[in-house]
């Protein structure tokens, strides 16, 4: 029998199945959001006449993304391990106002940032703590951890903006400090998630942590390693925020943690983490969303207008790449 | 009844009310030390104390409805703007007064958790995902809506009665018995209950898991509806935000539910151990405020409570086993010196 008539006698894949067959594919969860972000690309160039394809609006995207992405590839250390942190919006604020507040005592740019990025990890290793030695949910220390690190940023700068010399954020934004920063910073999450053990257990821990436990591996340190990787990064978002604008207010970091999760999704990542987690989903969300929103604001529509286009597409999207249980969603199903 | 079912009812309900009663005689004292007044020194007091623990309540019994199934609906703080934003002002164009508002309210944002609840069974995507999506849409509706004034109840005529102190406690009465019933003995409660233990076991044991999924999207989206039109009458307006700004309400209302959860497991029902939470929370605000600290500083103090409160919770076993560890330790000491003392 030859391969046609085998072919032919098959039976037909309905619609369905082979969207499932695609889904499957291993390499589907890291082309899917490349195909988002460059069909978002393609359909603004389109729109505005190739006007989105200049170079300062790829810049001007890219600027946008540097620090949400730095604080999406930073979360999603914890997210692979199946754990969520949506504090880290406020934990970059206060960071920021301690970073700030060195800067003036001292007038030291370099203590500037090593401060920011203590207090990024040391804040982070607390979140975790309360979590690993006193067992409350991550997200729940979250909650938690939103409005206490908001109190207290608000409580240090009261109602005035804390500012810091714009001279020296200009001379660190001209020297292309944030471009070599968030390079390295996100080499070296790169390495640590894809070519080391530790990655790989936190991928294990973050698919089944009874079956990871039982292995002889050690989920509380390795939660610890997340943290600290996610530290590090909150810290340098804190350094990127402040030299962006110059000044740290109580607004900064509101809503972060969100945004940073929407990136994480968008970027293609399970926010119950798993197998499937990657190092560079933040960075690919934080890419689409700045795109998005540029892009929708070039044609013309108003920001409140883009927000709701926003939430939309998010939707879709996730939808389209996610998968749809028997039952309703729970953790062990995703 | 015989007399051992009525003490252990009564250790119930003594521990039901310990917490906001302690609470309150706690702040008394603090207050009456530091400014000569007490907690609730006049009437005002009363009816903010009464606004305040209203929404907290609604708030927290919205939250209660989905986060023990395993749902977090971040969306619940947007869907509080969509009711009251577009009920209340409706209701405001056809001059319904603040029943009208009210009622419109609670339609409108029962129809927000329709549509959340509707998605979230069809597209079955994680809940807080979902959230994060529709609070986006909502919020660009409400904040796109009315010339992005929100909704403005201060100087509107036929409105008072939402500042009514007997109405706003005829309501809370209702809303109680509304909530018992629905909870504690209806067939949705049940099913609720069940889900909650196992999702599975209750869909094997036939127990329609997504229509009760919808009904409690829409319970919560009439619940947060209801908090926000007190909320409104308290404050006087109601301004729309947007980028995911509604979020404060949702983790702010997190304390009170969990804090109720835990009272309410003491007489076995929810609906009024989150009552006990909201009042237990309220009146530790005002208590507070009565100091005269700044927001954040009040701030720094709740949460901190909220934390040492989740540490206790998460650890109370431990504690427990530690005790009875201890305990057995004695006994056995005892026992052998005892032992060793016979043989001598």
């Amino acid at each position: 029998m030859s391969d046609t008539e085998i072919m032919k006698g098959a039976p037909r894949l309905s619609l369905t199945d082979r969207v499932s067959i695609v889904k499957n594919n291993p390499s589907f969860s890291f082309t899917f959001p490349i195909v988002v972000l460059l069909l978002i690309i393609s359909v603004f160039g389109a729109a505005t006449g190739g006007d989105f394809f200049g170079k300062n609006i790829f810049v001007g995207i890219f600027n946008q993304a540097i620090i949400i992405g730095t604080m999406a590839t930073a979360v999603s250390f914890i997210y692979t391990t199946g754990n969520l942190d949506i504090s880290v919006g406020n934990t970059m604020a206060l960071s920021a106002t301690i970073g700030a507040l060195v800067y003036n005592l001292t007038g030291n740019a370099n203590l500037m940032v090593v401060s920011a990025i203590i207090s990024g990890i040391l804040l982070m290793l607390f979140n975790c703590t309360m979590s690993v030695i006193f067992g409350v949910k991550s997200i729940t220390v979250a909650i938690v951890m939103i409005q206490l690190y908001s109190a207290i940023v608000s409580n240090i700068l009261g109602p005035e903006t804390l500012k810091v010399d714009y001279a020296m954020c200009k001379i660190m934004e001209n020297a292309g400090f944030r471009y070599a920063a968030f390079i390295i910073y996100f080499i070296l999450c790169f390495i640590v998630f894809h070519l080391t053990s530790a990655g790989r257990e936190l991928r294990f821990i973050g698919g089944n942590e009874i079956c990871a436990n039982q292995t002889g591996m050690n989920a509380n340190k390795a939660k610890y390693i997340s943290f600290f990787m996610a530290g590090i990064g909150v810290g340098l978002a804190a350094v990127f925020t402040i030299i962006r604008t110059g000044s740290v207010s109580t607004e900064v970091g509101n809503g972060m943690g969100m945004d940073v999760m929407l990136a994480t999704v968008l970027g293609g990542m399970s926010i119950f983490g798993g197998a499937k987690s990657n190092s560079y989903a933040g960075l690919l969300g934080a890419l689409t969303v700045s795109a998005l929103n540029k892009g929708l604001l070039m044609v013309g529509i108003s920001p409140t207008v883009i927000q709701g286009v926003r939430g939309a597409v998010f939707l879709l999207l996730v939808y389209m790449n996610s998968e749809r249980p028997q039952t309703l969603p729970t953790r062990q199903q995703v | 009844m015989n007399h051992k079912t009525v003490s252990y009812k009564l250790q119930s309900v003594l521990k039901l009310i310990i917490l906001p009663v302690a609470v309150y005689i706690i702040f008394e004292i603090i207050d009456r030390l530091v400014t000569g007044k007490g907690v609730i020194s006049s009437k005002a007091d009363l009816r903010v104390l009464f606004r305040t623990v209203i929404t907290c309540y609604c708030f927290a019994m919205a939250l209660n409805c989905n986060l023990l199934l395993g749902r977090m609906d971040l969306s619940a703080g947007a869907q509080m703007f969509m009711g009251c934003i577009f009920g209340g002002n409706i209701a405001l164009q056809f001059n319904l007064g603040g029943i009208g508002i009210l009622v419109l309210s609670i339609v409108i944002g029962a129809l927000c958790g329709l549509l959340v609840g509707v998605l979230f069974v069809n597209m079955r995507i994680l809940p807080m995902v979902l959230g994060i999506g529709m609070t986006l849409i909502f919020e660009c509706f409400s904040f796109g809506a009315y010339n992005q004034q929100g909704l403005m109840l201060y100087g509107k005529k036929n409105v008072e009665i939402l500042s009514n102190l007997t109405f706003i406690l005829l309501v809370a009465i209702l809303l109680i018995l509304v909530m018992t019933f629905l909870f504690q003995h209806s067939t949705f409660g049940y099913s609720r209950r069940a889900i909650q233990g196992s999702q599975k076991l209750a869909a094997d044991s036939g127990i329609n898991i997504f229509k009760n999924c919808i009904l409690c999207y829409v319970l919560a989206g009439a619940l947060v509806a209801c908090a926000g039109v007190f909320d409104t009458a308290y404050k006087g307006t109601l301004t729309p935000g947007l980028g995911m700004s509604s979020n404060g309400s949702v983790f702010s209302n997190m304390f009170p539910m969990f804090l109720g959860i835990w009272l309410g497991s003491f007489v076995r029902n929810p609906v009024i151990g989150v009552l006990g939470g909201a009042v237990s929370v309220k009146l530790l605000t005002l208590g507070l405020s009565k100091l005269a600290l700044g927001g954040s500083t009040q701030n720094i103090i709740i949460y901190s409570l909220f934390l040492i409160f989740m540490i206790y919770r998460t650890n109370s076993s431990k504690m427990e086993y530690l005790k009875k560890k201890k305990v057995r330790i004695k006994l056995a000491q005892e026992t052998r010196r005892e032992r060793h003392l016979q043989i001598t």
